[in-house]
């Protein structure tokens, strides 16, 4: 027979609805013969409706579509990715500018750091432009992802 | 409105005066709705050792609101 320690465990599980129902019949006869228990049982049914008023709900993945293409998220998502991208522009220019104007470095690494920014921007205006050109033609931009 | 934000309140800061395994395992069951089943796999441990860890962890938490609202010294210290 078990005393009323071991039930204290299943008085919690009783509550949390995830007994089984020879556990549940078990601490059900228990709870009708032992009065200290009930008590027990009274109090953690108060803590535990507490403890679930302050669990929160999960928004549902509409409601996060909804958050994430509202014209004030857009707005803020746009200026922030263009603001990064202005300073960061703006720092790599400068560095750049004070590195061939100022820069004590001898001519051939100047040289060579420019062969390696033509080489960049090269590539990136290739990207670019291949990006808008598949864009222009994509028949599957207007799809909704 | 505003007792209940107090109470909220107080039930938060209990929680976080709580032994991390009791807020770990409260917050598994309470927060992220999962069954005990699956706090035994996540944590390693037997059935009856979640079930007997959320019975003390809410005992711990049902005397932290307690010693919270009445003066004196906070011991929130309970035994598995």
């Amino acid at each position: 027979m078990k005393d009323c320690d071991e039930f204290k465990g299943l008085l919690v599980g009783l509550l949390d609805q995830e007994l089984t129902t020879e556990e549940m019949r078990e601490v059900n006869e228990h709870l009708i013969r032992c009065a200290g228990c009930r008590t027990e049982h009274e109090r953690l049914r108060e803590t535990t409706g507490r403890l679930r008023a302050l669990s929160y709900q999960e928004p549902s993945d509409v409601v996060l579509a909804q958050v994430w293409r509202s014209p004030y998220s857009r707005l803020a998502r746009n200026a922030a990715l263009f603001l990064i991208l202005a300073g960061y522009a703006g720092v790599i220019g400068f560095g750049l500018f004070e590195f061939f104007t100022r820069g004590r470095e001898a001519l051939p690494v100047k040289v060579a750091a420019a062969a390696i920014l033509a080489g960049f921007l090269v590539l990136l205006t290739q990207l670019i432009r291949e990006r808008l050109r598949t864009w222009t033609s994509d028949p599957y931009k207007d799809i909704q992802r | 409105l505003l007792e209940r934000k107090e109470a909220r309140r107080d039930l938060h800061r209990a929680l976080e005066g709580l032994r991390p395994e009791f807020r770990e395992i409260l917050t598994l069951k309470y927060f992220q709705g999962r069954s005990y089943e699956e706090i035994a796999r996540l944590l390693g441990i037997p059935r009856g050792t979640v079930m007997s860890r959320l019975y003390h962890a809410r005992s711990a938490l049902r005397e932290a609101c307690t010693t919270e609202r009445a003066p004196g010294p906070v011991t929130q210290e309970e035994p598995i």
